[in-house]
């Protein structure tokens, strides 16, 4: 393909490359497919594990995955030894081994898992046992119903084993290792749960339509239910019939989301200073420093989860809300939540143009302009020089280009404190991911701007500034209305999870598991035991910054790992084949005609002992090469068998020197100045093969 | 391929569209599923390298690779203009961070790319002294960028005053070339290699067709503006001998003013700095706790090597062998610098520093020794290692060059790499080793710090030689002498690894040809943006197709294998041949005839029902000629019954459905029963 020697100017070349950039990625992924990092360098060092979804949490430096063939693992740093019991011995002291690759955790026999979490917690240990090392509490639902924990218990698991209230370095038998079936106020059977990646709390939806809350009540942390607490149905619930039938928990605050059987949101904890509960009666605006003034309603009180009676989060009827992304609380921050019907929508913060440092950005694109008061309120903050623009109650999402659906979305904006590094990725039904929002000042940001290419601080999708293309430092997109930066990096994603950095919101560390569409896990930001690339940083300063998707390590290879699991799906698609050519069969048919190029196909005989692949494959001499990129040959079963395999040939001289190699099964020499025998044979030649006109692709 | 028939409108066209398009995205992943197959692969660029040179300190920082097919591309901070003229608004030069074409001269075709640095020039301070360098297949020799006295007597190319201070932001886009000037030297034009030296090095070396090697710059109290040829060894006939290879510490920071020369009597020659422990001529190993030369017979080298008037040494190898690369680590201090080579034979040598044996157990570990590279053999005491006390531990350090050993299974060593990260203490270094087999294998010990941390691996290590860590990489220690036992599984795949030495930041090339970084990110890495943050992975060079920052991303037809295909199938001329025997799972070939209007790949192709699949891993079909022809493409057949909803795509060319319930056909077709065909045992490939 021609390109641009004759674009020389920047925009020239733009332009080009928006009329030719479907058909270039088009082409590219074609060609490009067998020969990146995972494929024609380190496959090897790849899990071939495929997965639904993972939970993460970096305070506790824990995670745990489901695999689509529904088999539970978990890695980490293992700390209080929740994933096994192995030692290591560190500056002459005992503590856990870490996990670094995932670690297969048996499933309760006869169960079948279908959703896993991890929370971190520090409240029993804090309290009463004098360390603020968050523990992990893992939790895990099976298809049945039943409810499983294990982990350190610090107050989330209730009655189901002893809670840890001091830890003495070594103790391998405080944590449990493998799932304990939960039964709460009386109920073992449940229909969904969730927990925070931090927040000292849980919530479990029992088959009864029963919400229960465990742990933290608000931000005090000393306000916490040791036992499980059934959380009030919301004002005007008819309590013969309303039910709870999905939770999703904030990432890090006291503050959930609950679904009724109405098809309804509710929102129940923690509201303070939040500006994307999606809730009108809470918008708030910032007049001066710290100052907050409420025009829709009644400053939220701190209300304690567990006693507080949930909210209503107006959505659009009949929208079959399936996830919402909420941080937590703080001045800002932006809500995603997204339907069954493929729609994705937004609250709170949505733009922010600032006069004093001269950048506007929208934090996610809308379909259509928000309704001024009713959507949409504005006000001028004037410490920071800020127009914000924020949505006080969910707005849907535009689509992003090409797509059909959104499948799902993502906040990735970082800033409770501030309203200068705030973003969004949506995930559209064609695997491409879009971001829209402002990027960080400091270009040492884990996750920032998922992208490969460099922008420099300016609108290049808008056309409103000439680029500079310098970094990606503050990067910003004013686009209120379209999605229009496509996250390349993460082109064939299906699942984005980013984690935020609990503890603190900020300083911390920023973290994302993406899934590909082929279920393959990858992870970008600051490397951790959570992450589970196999190794991290040993030293004391610095961490990893992984700054771009960074495959999941393969289990398998680790011989630290005293529990891999026997791989995922893919595991096997490399075996190598064993078994012996049996030169004297081999065959090629039709055979070429002296001087006229064609195609045609050598067949080989082999007695395959071991199944698999053959590879490589060689041919040469006599204008033959190897036709159709075919470099393997495989199978899946053993015995004498012929191997088709397409070749090229030029017209060249026929010699006698002929030569072919298939793996390991050997190679062959044969004389092509022999003349071919006429052979008959079943041949279907497909007269009634028809063309498929697209569109109407049956007969 | 079960598709509804009643899309008529835009929306249902626009869904056929996409579900082509997801189609064309499936046939890519195919069964590499991973970072670059199935996620973000635009996001990676589809050149092939040959090689890639880079340079990197406080006032470098810029890579040239040439391709497969010998195109170059650059890219880096693009200091003082060196690579193009976009510019911020504040002045300075934006930085280039994907692959950026630079066309090579009319009608050349090159061969060799160098990317170079000089910290200085005769006055002093023009730290900004970026450049690069090629050679081309006809002999020529060209420069480019800010010549400050390194390239003299090029009247396109004048050299700016050294009394000036070019820093790299400077807002003047006329000081730099940023196209290959010919280079003349001493009335020579013809040249046969050439290497940059090392940043603070402030050299070159080049070989001219004559055979004579030129250098200019040389060490830093005798530093030259302009060129002199490098002496010929002891007793080598004036008239007959010519270098006709040489090799530097090109890319490193530290000086390491070195230089390896290949004679055309096929032996290897050292000048340069010699207080490096054993650069392999034994007369000139260095004693590191005396820094005395024992071996030099009371008649020690220089201490500030003149390359104009020193002598070249000999620099022994076994008779026979042809040297084919050297690498020279370019340590700033003696005692941790070793030195390799690679021979045509595919072994590998080494000389200099190869392990310390510790008093007590190494921090954390229960090994009181390790060794950077295992030997085929043990090496002879005094006169080929020496054993020198250092802080109470041994060193190990090898007087002349001795053969490494071969990794395991492995018939070749086609690269090595220098995997030392500090060169002040022979605490941490390490070599690399890639074999035929494209497996790379790691020895040394690594350090204690993240940036120290060149462990190229994505496991903890589980050390054999202790009881299981597995909690961090620190320290590894090999301790072994004879034998390789750490494969790095993150470089599987790996053909080539092009690095500046002892840097910890390298370019690796797969065998396939793609270039990856790892190591601090910077602009010379090409990944497309800069952050600060150093990759412990290997990162797939930036897509420089999709870089709208990209003013010159050269021509993605030169590096996509091959181009897309366009043509018409007859459908009724499709055979497939033998016909199955229904219910028995075997291979077939499904010919398709495809009226190809333009020569390519047809890609995807799909085969759907009656049992059918794609066989043998194939995905595309390609031709190079235009006209109806038939195309083979492996099916293998399950075994399931055979129905009327067989059908088959092949890329654009169309679709077809047939029906298998009909009885095959007979047909009489020559065929090549090669019954003459016999095996060929390993060793013995010919008849």
């Amino acid at each position: 393909m021609k390109i641009n020697m004759k674009y020389l100017i920047t925009s020239q070349l733009r332009v080009w490359l928006r009329l030719h950039l479907p058909l270039l990625l088009c082409l590219l992924a074609a060609t490009g497919a067998s020969a990146q990092f995972g494929s024609d360098l380190g496959k090897p060092a790849m899990s071939t594990l495929s997965w639904d979804h993972i939970s993460s949490t970096a305070t506790a430096r824990t995670s745990i995955g489901l695999t689509t063939d529904k088999k539970i693992y978990v890695w980490g740093d293992n700390r209080y030894y929740s994933i096994h019991n192995k030692q290591s011995i560190a500056s002459g002291s005992i503590r856990p081994q870490q996990q670094l690759t995932p670690y297969f955790v048996p499933a309760p026999a006869g169960e079948t898992p279908k959703k896993v979490r991890v929370t971190a917690s520090l409240y029993n240990l804090t309290t009463s046992g004098g360390t603020n090392l968050n523990t992990p509490t893992f939790a895990c639902l099976t298809e049945s119903g039943k409810l499983y924990g294990w982990g350190l218990h610090s107050g989330l698991m209730g009655t189901a084993w002893p809670m840890t209230t001091t830890f003495t370095n070594g103790d391998t038998t405080q944590a449990r290792r493998a799932p304990i079936q939960l039964t709460i106020l009386g109920e073992t059977s449940f229909v969904d749960f969730d927990m925070p990646q931090i927040g000292d709390y849980w919530i479990v939806i029992g088959t009864s339509g029963k919400a229960y809350h465990i742990g933290r009540k608000d931000d005090n942390i000393a306000s916490f239910n040791q036992t499980f607490t059934q959380i009030p149905l919301p004002a005007g619930a008819d309590v013969n019939t309303f039910k709870y039938v999905a939770v999703w928990c904030a990432k890090a605050r006291t503050s959930t989301y609950l679904k009724g059987n109405d098809g309804k949101i509710y929102f129940t904890g923690d509201a303070h200073q939040s500006m994307a509960t999606g809730i009108p009666e809470f918008y708030f605006t910032l007049t001066g420093e710290a100052g907050l003034t409420y025009p829709n309603g009644t400053p939220p009180a701190t209300v304690p989860m567990g006693t507080a009676v949930p909210v209503l989060v107006p959505f659009p009827a009949g929208e079959d809300i399936v996830k919402i992304d909420y941080v937590g609380g703080g001045n800002y921050y932006n809500t995603l939540a997204l339907s069954a019907s493929g729609k994705g929508y937004g609250a709170g913060l949505w733009r922010d143009v600032n006069g004093l440092k001269d950048y506007k950005y929208t934090a996610f694109a809308l379909k259509q302009p928000p309704i001024p008061n009713t959507e949409v309120g504005s006000f001028f903050y004037s410490v920071n020089g800020d127009s914000l623009f924020v949505l006080k109650r969910f707005v849907e999402l535009a689509l992003p280009p090409g797509a059909t659906k959104i499948i799902d979305v993502a906040v990735w904006g970082h800033s409770s404190t501030s309203s200068i590094f705030h973003g969004s990725l949506v995930v559209g039904d064609n695997n491409k991911t879009y971001w829209s929002g402002r990027n960080s000042y400091a270009y040492d940001q884990g996750t920032d701007l998922p992208n490969f290419i460099e922008y420099g601080g300016e609108n290049i999708s808008m056309g409103t500034v000439a680029g500079e293309c310098r970094s990606v430092d503050k990067y910003w997109i004013d686009s209120p209305y379209a999605w229009v930066v496509e996250a390349i990096n993460f082109q064939g994603a299906s699942k984005i999870y980013r984690m935020f950095n609990e503890s603190s919101y900020e300083g911390g560390y920023d973290q994302a598991f993406i899934i590909s569409k082929s279920g393959k896990g990858y992870f970008q930001g600051e490397g951790l035991a959570n992450s589970g690339l196999g190794k991290i940083n040993p030293g004391t300063g610095s961490i990893f910054n992984l700054r771009f998707p960074t495959p999941i390590a393969n289990e398998l290879l680790d011989n630290c790992n005293p529990s891999p699991g026997t791989g995922g799906l893919g595991a096997t698609d490399t075996t190598p084949a064993v078994g012996t050519i049996d030169c004297s069969k081999t065959q090629i048919a039709p055979a070429p005609v002296a001087g006229t190029p064609s195609q045609t196909t050598l067949m080989v005989t082999i007695n395959v002992t071991t199944a698999g692949t053959f590879t490589p494959i060689t041919v040469s001499g006599s204008g033959m090469s190897l036709g159709n990129g075919i470099t393997s040959v495989s199978t899946t079963t053993t015995g004498v068998q012929t191997f088709y395999i397409p070749l090229q040939y030029d017209g060249s001289a026929l010699t006698n020197a002929f030569q072919f190699t298939v793996g390991s099964a050997g190679s062959c020499t044969a004389d092509l100045t022999t003349k071919p025998n006429k052979q008959v044979t079943n041949v279907w030649s497909l007269t009634n093969c028809s063309a498929i006109t697209p569109g109407v692709l049956s007969k | 391929m079960k598709i509804n028939t009643k899309y008529r409108t835009t929306d249902q066209l626009r869904a056929w569209q996409m579900l082509h398009l997801l189609l064309c995205l499936l046939a890519a992943t195919g069964a590499n599923a991973q970072w670059g197959a199935d996620l973000g692969s635009p996001a990676m660029s589809t050149l092939t390298w040959d090689h890639i040179s880079t340079v990197d300190s406080d006032y470098a920082d810029h890579t040239i690779g040439l391709t497969k097919n010998n195109k170059m591309y650059v890219w880096g901070g693009n200091y003082v203009f060196t690579i193009h003229t976009n510019v911020a608004s504040t002045g300075a030069p934006i930085v280039q961070t994907t692959p950026y074409y630079v066309p090579s001269p009319a009608g050349e075709k090159v061969i060799k790319v160098a990317a170079g640095h000089g910290r200085s020039t005769a006055t002093g301070a023009n730290v900004f002294n970026n450049f690069f360098g090629c050679l081309t297949e006809s002999g020529k020799l060209y420069g480019w960028g800010l010549n400050l006295g390194y390239f003299p007597g090029i009247p396109s190319w004048p050299v700016l005053s050294n009394s000036t201070t070019y820093t790299g932001l400077a807002p003047d886009s006329t000081l730099s070339k940023r196209t290959p000037q010919q280079i003349t030297i001493l009335g020579e034009s013809q040249f046969v290699d050439f290497a940059f030296g090392a940043s603070y090095s402030n050299f070159w070396v080049a070989i001219g067709a004559s055979g004579k090697a030129y250098t200019i710059g040389n060490a830093a109290a005798l530093y030259d503006g302009t060129f002199a040829a490098i002496p010929i060894p002891a007793g080598a006939d004036a008239a007959t001998f010519k270098y006709v290879r040489v090799w530097t510490a090109n890319g490193a920071v530290t000086e390491g003013h070195q230089v390896y020369l290949k004679g055309n009597d096929g032996n290897i020659y050292y000048t340069g700095l010699t207080q490096r422990v054993s650069v392999g001529v034994p007369s000139y190993y260095s004693d590191p706790a005396t820094s005395t030369y024992p071996d030099a017979g009371g008649n020690p080298p220089p201490a500030i090597p003149n390359l104009r008037t020193d002598i070249p040494r000999l620099v022994p190898f076994p008779a026979g062998e042809d040297i084919v690369e050297m690498k020279i680590t370019g340590g700033n201090t003696s005692i941790a610098s070793a030195y390799y080579a690679i021979s045509a034979s595919g072994k590998a040598y080494a000389s200099g520093f190869w392990g310390r044996v510790y008093t007590y157990p190494i921090t954390g570990y229960t090994n009181k020794q390790y060794f950077t590279y295992p030997l085929a053999k043990l090496p002879t005491l005094n006169t080929e290692l020496a054993k020198v006390p250092y802080g109470g531990d041994t060193l190990y350090i090898l007087k002349r060059f001795c053969e490494i050993a071969m990794p395991p299974s492995a018939s070749k060593i086609i690269d090595i790499y220098d995997n030392g990260v500090t060169a002040s203490d022979a605490v941490n270094m390490g070599c690399v080793v890639i074999t035929d087999e494209y497996k790379a294998y790691w020895a040394g010990r690594n350090a204690n710090t993240l940036n120290a941390l060149i462990f190229p691996n994505f496991l903890q290590f589980n050390d054999p030689y202790n009881t299981p860590r597995c909690d961090d990489t620190r320290p590894i220690a090999t301790p072994s002498k004879t034998q390789w036992t750490v494969e790095l599984i993150n470089y599987r795949g790996a053909a080539k690894i092009c690095a500046p030495p002892a840097s910890g930041r390298m370019f690796i090339i797969s065998k396939t040809g793609r270039g990856y970084f790892e190591g601090g990110i910077k602009a010379y890495s090409g990944l497309g943006k800069v952050v600060k943050s150093t990759t412990i992975f290997p990162i797939p060079i930036a897509n420089e197709q999709l870089d709208v920052c990209n003013p010159n991303p050269g021509d993605a037809g030169a590096a996509v294998t091959s181009a897309p295909a366009v043509g018409t199938i007859d459908c009724s001329k499709t055979k497939l041949w033998p016909a199955p025997v229904a219910g028995t799972p075997s291979q077939t070939t499904l010919m398709v005839s495809v009226n190809v209007t333009t020569a390519g790949t047809f890609t995807p192709i799909t085969v759907s029902g009656s049992g059918m699949s794609l066989g043998n891993g194939i995905t595309s079909v390609s031709t190079t000629t235009t006209g109806v022809q038939a195309f083979y493409i492996p099916l293998n057949y399950d075994g399931s019954a055979l129905a009327n909803t067989f059908q088959f795509t092949v890329g654009s060319a169309g679709s077809c459905t047939a029906d298998l319930t009909q009885k095959p056909n007979k047909q009489i077709a020559n065929v090549w029963s090669l019954t003459n065909c016999s095996a060929i045992t390993p060793g013995m490939l010919s008849k």
